[in-house]
């Protein structure tokens, strides 16, 4: 046997000198600028955050990841790094390692790892921190008095919450939007990064710069963060012009986290679409979004959102702009799965006689009667019937009781002093004890006038519900028609966020204020920043949105019911008082 | 006859088969009311009403319901009692019925409870149909309990409203929103399909020695 | 009467409180969904044909009947959407065999279908009127059919991947669920 002078090897047989590896790097890479300006305008705590982050990212993989070497491709570090400069300064570190691990975890490596993940991994990272820290994550302390010294409280015992700053700055999208006196930071600043923010999003000359290095190299789709700018310049420069948004389309282009997003994330190559025509959409789409949740959300912030909302769509866009290969027809779309879930329960449901439109031949059977079915059904219906009927008689009282009960004590809570009350009835365009013939009690809009003990009035009551930040919030407040002030408000109903939103029913400041006699229409300030008139409200930090939906319900009802009272209200109580609220 | 003895039947509902973490029946209550503990025991106990009470009836009454519209009696027997439950509960204890809501007239749709009469107890007798209710409820408490605490304990800090850690415990308040819900069930599943592959793995290592010394 | 205008009605049941990401209705088929986008979307049309019905069904029966006999509620209700169900099913069939072959199992399905009962029961919970109801019908259907064709086409893309196996079939639905919802929450304080 001689020595094979020909040496074969399969195709390919031309390589180039890209790899995975090399591309992750090179990011890295244009990110060190950024890095360095991070550390540069928001002392070193921040490469604390951002190495909690990387080692967050590397411990999940190292732990969990499914490819021995997967460590060295660097998309670990990619990860810890762009979530890291998401973060605000002074961001607990421990919190920051969660991020990194969840993120890695359930962002890619469930997926299966490297190139198979639908959503950017340090973006689901970013969203579970939001969602599980909300507080901590949208707060940004007051630049330190020296650059050496730690912002926040990032040496924060794990587990246990931070030490909460005194001082500190919204950012300028924050102020903006929330501020009581917004103003539009220049653009200058937000060009340079000399503003507040996150640890990466300041500077968007150092993002730009990174992104033209990797576009250069061909690292980068430059489809992608080209038509996120055209997109949120041409939406919110339309709302802006027609007046329905505080944003300049620059300053929308240049605060928050827009640059490093749509730079660095949404271009990450496995979450994004195959074709060109496909990013355009894609860009379009996240343009879109942010500008809508930038506007009207509830959150300053919507960068994060829009791109996991798209990066959910881009399957979908994939097989929208599938180019057709010459010759063959549209590929089928996936195989039908079979889940156990609907297994369990189509073997409920599949057993013999059920009616399955699949046609199969009925098992021979006695035949029987229809008027023995349909006797058996009565017969059931009727014994049911009868069993909740009994069970009700006993149950309904007692329901009645406590319903009554609970109205009683909160129309006695917003109208204090109140010894009973009476319901009155909107019929027509006044005020009516009574209702007409058969009418349907639940059609009519009532309020509860209240009288103390001489029978003298006290005020009226009035009930409303409208949506919140998360659900439906419904209160009721106490209006003395005669000064025009309010007497009291509780809180009846609330799906708000914990920890935030429910502080306007669990922070007793905040709802002692509208039993100190505001003068409606209410209008909401931020703490501290009133100017003691009798309209001022001041909202609870952080739940802005909250406190300000309470505001607009009793402004609106006021709104509705002021006509109405100002009728003239029956000043002493009907003969029966106190009756029990008909429901 | 079933080849099943009547212990059998009652454990398997528990954790074998269990109706929520096995065979992925009636989710909707299982994430939506199991933001805490208390919660948790609430639904858990009125789906225990319902499907215990069910499977009696309509086992008793087998006999008498025609085949073409069992289907139709069986919601009809467990709408019943569902209503039963629902007046109960509020009559005795208004606070945890607005906790609960919505759901537990939702009860009636659990696909859990229709699938033990559809499957056991329209063919077997009272006490065997009792026992498997039984279990199968016992499983639905432990999986929703689990659920709880795990989003409980990590959302407020507390099991069952006693504090644990102290006041300066960071609440992770995505564990009592709707996506907590989703991650928190399917951490369980991962967990307990990780469980499951050491066990084999650890099966196989055993079979390998085996192997080798003999 | 609810004091919600119509179109936060119909925005929060689509989007900001989503029917199966933010209030785990009609999670069966969500979960069981084949990984065809087809098979979704069609699906998610014939819930939202079920559920106008059913809010119709639902506002009758409450300002007519159920008015006097409000423990008959969750009977009615469940004798409702189990016919109406029925009668979708044998007009489909009619109508277009094709269509009913596809749906297969999951047109039956629809009467333990949670979103269905659920909605008759949040509409008289919040006190919806008759326009409201419809709002809130079409929103919640076309939230629902969302969801479906997103986890569909994810699906789809996911069963390329080499899933771990401990997380393949519901864990991993779960998780892509759990995500979902996470990125939903950026709509709140929308209305």
């Amino acid at each position: 046997m001689t020595d094979s002078i020909v040496r074969v090897t399969a195709s390919p047989h031309l390589r180039s000198t890209e790899s995975t590896t090399k591309i992750m790097w090179s990011v890295v890479i244009s990110l060190v600028p950024v890095v360095a300006s991070s550390i540069f305008f928001f002392g070193p705590g921040a490469i604390f955050i951002l190495l909690a982050c990387c080692a967050g990212c590397l411990l999940a993989e190292r732990c969990f990841g499914s490819r021995p070497g997967s460590l060295a491709d660097g998309s670990a570090m990619i990860t810890g790094l762009l979530l890291g400069l998401t973060l605000p300064p002074g961001f607990p570190l421990w919190m920051a390692f969660l991020g990194g691990a969840f993120g890695m975890v359930f962002g890619k490596i469930i997926f299966g790892g490297l190139g198979q993940n639908i959503f950017n991994p340090a973006l689901v990272g970013r969203a579970f921190l939001q969602a599980a820290f909300p507080v901590a994550i949208t707060t940004w302390p007051a630049k330190a008095e020296h650059w050496s010294m730690f912002q926040g409280d990032i040496f924060a015992i794990p587990l246990f919450s931070p030490a909460m700053d005194a001082v500190t700055e919204a950012t300028p999208l924050g102020n903006l939007k929330f501020g009581d006196d917004p103003t539009v930071t220049s653009i200058f600043d937000l060009f340079f990064g000399t503003t507040g923010g996150s640890l990466g999003e300041t500077s968007a000359l150092l993002l730009l710069l990174g992104g033209l290095y990797l576009a250069l190299r061909g690292h980068l789709n430059w489809h992608i963060p080209v038509s996120i700018f055209v997109s949120v310049f041409l939406f919110s420069g339309l709302f802006f012009t027609l007046g329905i948004s505080p944003f300049p389309p620059l300053f929308m282009l240049f605060s928050g986290g827009l640059m490093l997003g749509a730079i660095y994330m949404a271009t990450d190559m496995v979450t994004s679409p195959v074709t060109n025509r496909g990013c355009w959409i894609f860009g379009f789409g996240i343009g879109l979004l942010v500008t809508l949740i930038r506007i009207w959300g509830g959150l300053p912030e919507g960068v994060m959102y829009a791109i996991l909302l798209m990066n959910a769509m881009v399957p979908f866009i994939d097989r929208a702009t599938q180019p057709q290969l010459f010759g063959s027809a549209p590929k089928d779309g996936g195989k039908e799965g079979g889940k156990e879930g609907v297994r369990a329960m189509t073997d409920v449901v599949r057993s013999e006689e059920f009616p399955v439109p699949v046609s199969q031949p009925a098992p021979e059977q006695k035949k029987v009667s229809t008027f023995n079915l349909i006797a058996t059904l009565t017969i059931i219906g009727a014994l049911a019937g009868l069993l909740i009927v009994l069970v009700d008689q006993h149950t309904r009282p007692i329901i009645d009781k406590y319903r009554a009960e609970q109205l009683q004590k909160a129309v006695y809570e917003v109208l204090p002093g109140a010894t009973s009350y009476a319901t009155y009835y909107l019929v027509g365009n006044s005020l009516s004890l009574t209702l007409p013939q058969a009418a349907k009690v639940s059609e009519y809009k009532r309020v509860y006038i209240g009288y103390d003990a001489a029978l003298q009035i006290k005020g009226v009551a009035i009930e409303r519900g409208e949506p919140g930040f998360q659900d439906i919030v419904r209160l009721i407040f106490g209006y003395d028609p005669h000064t025009a002030t309010l007497l009291g408000m509780k809180v009846l109903e609330s799906k708000e966020t914990p920890g935030l939103g429910d502080k306007i029913f669990k922070d007793q400041a905040f709802v002692d204020q509208f039993f100190a006699g505001p003068q409606p229409p209410l209008v909401a300030v931020k703490a501290g920043a009133g100017k003691g008139r009798p309209n001022e409200i001041d909202t609870i930090t952080g739940a802005t949105i909250s406190s300000k939906v309470v505001i607009d319900i009793i402004n609106h009802a006021l709104q509705e019911w002021t006509p109405v009272l100002d009728q003239g209200i029956p000043l002493t109580p009907p003969a029966a008082v106190n009756d029990e609220a008909k429901q | 006859m079933r080849s099943t003895t009547p212990s059998q039947d009652f454990i398997r509902g528990i954790w074998v088969e269990n109706p929520v973490l096995i065979q992925m029946l009636g989710l909707c209550p299982a994430l939506a009311v199991t933001n805490s503990v208390k919660n948790a025991l609430a639904m858990s106990a009125a789906t225990f009403f319902v499907i215990c009470c069910s499977s009696v009836l309509i086992s008793s009454c087998k006999r008498f319901i025609p085949s073409e519209v069992r289907i139709a009696a069986y919601i009809l027997v467990i709408a019943s009692f569902v209503t039963l439950a629902d007046m109960l509960l509020q009559a005795y204890s208004p606070v945890q019925h607005k906790e609960l809501g919505a759901f537990i007239p939702l009860i009636v749709v659990n696909c859990m409870i229709l699938g033990r009469q559809e499957a056991f107890s329209s063919k077997n007798n009272v006490l065997r149909s009792l026992l498997d209710a039984a279990g199968t409820g016992i499983g639905f408490t432990i999986a929703l309990v689990m659920m709880g605490g795990f989003r409980e304990i990590l959302g407020t800090g507390t099991f069952l409203e006693i504090p644990l850690f102290g006041p300066n415990f960071e609440h992770w308040v995505v564990m009592v929103l709707p996506a907590g819900g989703f991650l928190t069930l399917g951490f369980i599943l991962l967990a307990m399909g990780f469980i499951e592959e050491r066990k084999k793995a650890g099966k196989v290592e055993k079979a390998e020695k085996a192997e080798k010394s003999s | 009467m609810s004091d919600q205008t119509l179109f936060s009605i119909f925005f929060s049941a689509m989007i900001v409180n989503n029917f199966t990401l933010a209030l785990f209705l009609g999670l069966c088929p969500f979960m069981g969904v084949s990984a065809r986008v087809e098979t979704a979307l069609r699906m998610g049309l014939a819930n939202i044909f079920v559920l106008v019905l059913t809010s119709l069904s639902a506002w009758f029966l409450n300002t007519f009947v159920l008015e006097s006999f409000p423990f008959l509620r969750i009977i009615s209700f469940i004798i409702v959407v189990a016919s109406l169900v029925q009668i979708v099913e044998m007009v489909v069939k009619k109508l277009s065999p094709t269509l009913f072959r596809q749906l297969g199992i999951f047109l039956p399905l629809m009467t333990t279908n949670c979103a269905i009962f659920g909605l008759a029961i949040f509409q008289t919970n919040r006190g919806y009127g008759f326009l409201q109801g419809l709002i809130f019908a079409v929103g919640a259907g076309l939230g629902l059919t969302l969801a479906l064709v997103l986890m569909a086409s994810i699906r789809e893309t996911t069963e390329l991947s080499s899933v771990p196996a401990l997380a393949k079939g519901t864990g991993l639905t779960l998780i892509i669920a759990g995500i979902l919802s996470l990125s939903f929450m950026g709509f709140a304080g929308m209305l």
